[in-house]
């Protein structure tokens, strides 16, 4: 088969994993190599649907022996398959590379023969590209389940990033849907990784030269909606593998159909909001402050209309207005529409001025959001902040909000129209 | 008003700017003009008033009779100062100014009050350009070339929106340092001969870029198509929002891009693939069962059920019988022809060869809820006969309601289902028998989940020991079922 057609093939399989950073590592050029990271992320396109192309992001083989129903590569699905000689890879990447296409590489696969035959190949192209052609460029492995701790601790050493999915964010999900993988295993392999790059780091320390091991650290992706697991849920599983296995990111994918789909799985596409509120609820966990357990219960979902934040100052009105010219960071934090640079400014310029409503607007807070929950110099002309007792504030901040997110409400109107 | 006129750079501004600060002049009282544009706007600047003229003069000047007045500013400006210089707005320099004199005049603090009217032209201008440093480090794009020495070199022209490409070279040299290129802008050329970065005149278009340089172009354009190909395979046409790709992707820099031609296409083509993505699945036709009554109710509703595609040629709707407090719960695949003439499940051929391996089992039939998985018989005429066809799957998933609703009922503590069919409506169309035979499943739906062979199987395999083993297995099977569904406690 032609590379282009594989490429195609192996593209399209590899859309359904939502990771797309090429952030969290640097890496100089050696000498004579090419390539460096930056540990900042490049977008260098984005697709029509918004997404940004940073890396080239393939399957190394679509063959898959496993049979998980959410899949669109599993063994009983009907599905053109294909699969890349190592070396196809490693040319794809350097020719995209040098003319400053992509960042580097993120290759998952299907399991072909057994986890650890497809592991092999895929350090494989890894350890050519380092040792072969000295690239510097991010390269992102995706660690397959099951595949033995040897091969985790190679894989590591030429990747930038790993990530092992749990897919699922729940055991009893995964027994349903997935019958060869565990959480169990691929948290072992999480806990692998972690203790080795906390290892590596501390060596790094003493012996320069002492070998890096998978510098971006690893991630994760969770698959909503393929089971009625409620946010809640999802989050508590996302704040321990963040806790017990030092994960930079945990990545939510909302359920869409696959072609010839199981019947236990949901016959239309989760909303694409739900995935979002997730996604800024998780913010909520690693850069806010907040703990899982005080945005929902573990059978509470997140409320589609609004953003997470605004969710939780309603519910605790009590610890509202705060003022901006007071208040510790921590609770600057809480006030909604106001984000973490936005509170590094405040921070900043409270020293030396007052700062009205205005003036947060300057410093690039969302005051439609914020008036109702926050005090500024001016806080007799926030005629907002007096709703913030009215039963009816959450309608209005509702309202406020569709306003506001209007583009993103249109294309979700456009969905629901087929 | 008097005019200082300055090259686009900061270090001419803070000669300029010196000069204007020794004579103590306030920022209302100085308008800094570039000197590439100095003509034109010079006539708008009113008779009376002064050029002052900066550089050397106003050095020597400062060094004369007023260095021991000379302010100091902090890093913190300097360097803020040097990054938005590139800014193209003209209203940079004077902005500039304004700050710098009141740091001078008793507000050295002032860059941290980020509200200030003054301070915040200047973070819009900082973001803007490192902006667009990171859309040139995105977007450039570079293809292999030859130059006249007949050695490689590639070659890229990029147009910034402000004059970046020296802050933004740094990140090329690193990366690509081991080679040598050439990027040009309508600013300034940059060379990389692998060990200094030379300055030359801007290029004023892609085609005088690439004039100097031979180029396989078959090859180059070859590798661009087969990005282009990457790119069109990993966008996903249900999810079009082209207004997030024109706010990341700035249509302005389409044309250095190879991909970005495919755009307008894509979003042609992306409603008639999600099409035919989504619908077959979104529209296809489920059972509807009631959502009250118990499975008496159910079968009577099930009577009018014609949904799935060869529910009219069979005679009638052939549902589920038993207890609807059995504990055991079996699952077959379809009714046959003597089944689909007396609507009753388990009464042909394979119905009474079922009945002989429960009673060697020890099983009571009363005791057992027994349905399909497909609840109309599917057959294609043979002759005179009617023959049995294994079901559709998309038949199988629009009667898999009514399988929920009699579970629902039922609540049985065990399930087992009867061959790959009726496996397959639980467990998806991967379901392989031969991977889980004899095998309690994990699953969510009842206590044990077992899935044997089906008796009609077990009657078409030749007489022989392979026949006798499926027997076997399956009176096992049938055995153990009914063991954990009559017992009190949990399977071990």
């Amino acid at each position: 088969m032609e590379t282009r057609r594989k490429l195609e093939i192996l593209a399209d399989a590899a859309k359904y994993d939502a990771s797309c950073a090429s952030s969290g590592a640097k890496r100089a050029r050696v000498d004579g190599g090419l390539g460096s990271t930056t540990g900042m992320g490049i977008c260098h396109s984005y697709t029509p649907d918004g997404r940004c192309v940073s890396l080239l992001k393939i399957l190394l083989s679509n063959v898959c022996i496993y049979d998980c129903q959410y899949c669109v590569n599993r063994i009983s699905s009907d599905v053109p398959r294909a699969t890349f000689a190592p070396d196809e890879i490693v040319n794809l990447v350097l020719d995209f590379y040098r003319r400053n296409y992509i960042e580097g590489l993120f290759l998952s696969s299907g399991v072909v023969k057994s986890p650890d035959a497809t592991m092999e190949r895929m350090i494989e192209v890894a350890r050519s590209l380092r040792e072969d052609h000295k690239f510097g460029g991010y390269v992102h492995l995706k660690v397959i389940a099951n595949a033995s701790r040897d091969l985790v601790l190679r894989a590591g050493l030429y990747a930038d990033r790993v990530s092992a999915n749990v897919e699922l964010p729940t055991t009893p999900d995964l027994a349903r849907l997935a019958p060869e993988k565990r959480m169990a295993d691929v948290e072992n392999t999480m806990h692998t990784v972690n203790e080795k790059s906390i290892e590596s780091k501390s060596e790094r320390r003493s012996f320069r030269h002492a070998p890096r091991f998978a510098p971006a650290g690893q991630s994760t992706q969770m698959i909503v909606g393929a089971t009625p697991s409620a946010d809640g849920t999802i989050l508590a599983t996302s704040a321990r593998l963040y806790r017990a296995h030092g994960l930079r990111r945990v990545y939510y994918s909302a359920y869409s159909p696959i072609p010839f789909a199981d019947p236990r799985l949901p016959p239309r596409a989760v909303e694409k909001v739900r995935e979002h509120r997730l996604y800024q609820a998780d913010w909520l966990l690693r850069f806010y402050g907040y703990s899982h357990e005080e945005l929902l219960r573990p059978d509470e979902n997140l409320d589609p209309d609004l953003d997470p934040k605004v969710m939780w100052a309603l519910s605790n009105r009590h610890a509202f207005p705060v003022d901006v010219a007071r208040a510790p960071k921590e609770l600057l934090l809480r006030i909604p529409g106001i984000g973490v640079r936005s509170v590094a400014r405040i921070l900043s310029t409270r020293r030396h001025s007052r700062i009205t409503l205005d003036d947060l607007a300057r410093l690039g807070v969302s005051v439609g959001r914020a008036a109702p929950f926050v005090v500024t110099a001016d806080a007799r002309e926030n005629s907002e902040l007096r709703t913030l007792d009215n039963v009816d504030l959450r309608a209005r901040l509702v309202a406020r909000e569709n306003v506001s997110a209007r583009p993103k409400r249109a294309s979700d109107a456009q969905l629901s129209l087929f | 008003m008097i005019v200082v006129p300055i090259e686009p750079t900061f270090a001419s501004f803070r000669n300029g700017a010196r000069a204007a600060l020794a004579r103590n002049l306030g920022p209302g009282l100085v308008k800094f003009v570039q000197r590439d544009s100095a003509q034109t706007q010079l006539s708008f600047v009113s008779p009376d008033s002064h050029v002052l003229t900066g550089g050397r003069e106003a050095q020597a000047h400062d060094a004369v009779t007023t260095s021991s007045r000379v302010p100091r500013v902090s890093k913190t400006f300097l360097s803020l100062g040097e990054r938005v210089a590139v800014h193209r707005d003209t209203g940079v320099w004077d902005a500039l100014y304004r700050v710098l004199f009141r740091l001078t005049h008793g507000e050295p603090r002032l860059l941290e009050v980020a509200t200030d009217r003054d301070v915040r032209p200047l973070s819009l201008f900082d973001a803007a350009v490192r902006r667009d440093v990171h859309k040139m480090h995105a977007f450039v794009r570079f293809r292999e070339a030859r130059a006249r020495d007949g050695e490689s070199v590639w070659v890229a022209f990029y147009e910034p929106d402000h004059r970046v490409a020296d802050r933004a070279a740094p990140l090329f040299v690193d990366r690509f340092g081991g080679t040598r290129f050439v990027l040009a802008t309508p600013d300034v050329t940059l060379f990389w001969n692998t060990i200094a970065l030379q300055r030359g005149p801007g290029s004023p278009d892609e085609a005088a870029a690439r004039a100097a340089f031979d180029e396989d172009t078959r090859h180059e354009d070859g590798v661009a198509d087969l990005f282009r190909t990457y790119y069109e395979s990993i966008f996903n046409p249900a999810r079009v929002n082209p207004r997030a790709m024109r706010a990341e992707m700035p249509v302005r820099f389409w044309k250095h891009l190879p991909e970005a031609q495919s755009v307008p296409r894509l979003l042609k083509e992306a409603t008639e693939r999600k099409n035919s993505m989504i619908e077959p699945r979104a529209l296809e036709p489920r059972a509807e069962p009631p959502i009250d009554g118990d499975t008496t109710d159910l079968a009577r509703a099930a009577l009018s059920c014609a949904v799935c595609t060869h529910s009219k040629s069979a005679s009638q709707t052939v549902f589920g019988q038993g207890p609807t407090d059995a504990r055991l719960f079996v699952v077959g695949e379809q009714p046959g022809d003597e089944e689909d003439l007396k609507g009753l499940p388990f009464v042909g051929p394979a119905g009474r060869f079922f009945d002989s391996l429960l009673a060697e089992a020890g099983v009571l039939r009363e005791r057992l809820y027994l349905t399909n998985a497909v609840k109309h018989f599917t057959w294609e005429p043979r002759g005179k006969r009617r023959l049995h066809v294994r079901p559709h799957a998309s038949s199988v998933r629009a009667c898999r309601p009514w399988l929920d609703a009699e579970l629902a009922r039922v609540r049985p503590k065990v399930i087992l289902c009867l061959g790959t069919t009726a496996a397959q409506s639980f467990l998806g169309p991967g379901f392989r028998l031969n991977q889980a035979l004899g095998k309690w499943l994990p699953q969510s739906w009842a206590e044990g989940f077992l899935v044997s062979y089906h008796p009609s199987a077990i009657l078409r395999m030749p007489e022989g020991p392979l026949r006798d083993a499926a027997r076997a297995v399956f009176i096992n099977d049938l055995v153990r079922a009914s063991a954990l569904a009559e017992s009190d406690g949990t399977r071990s």
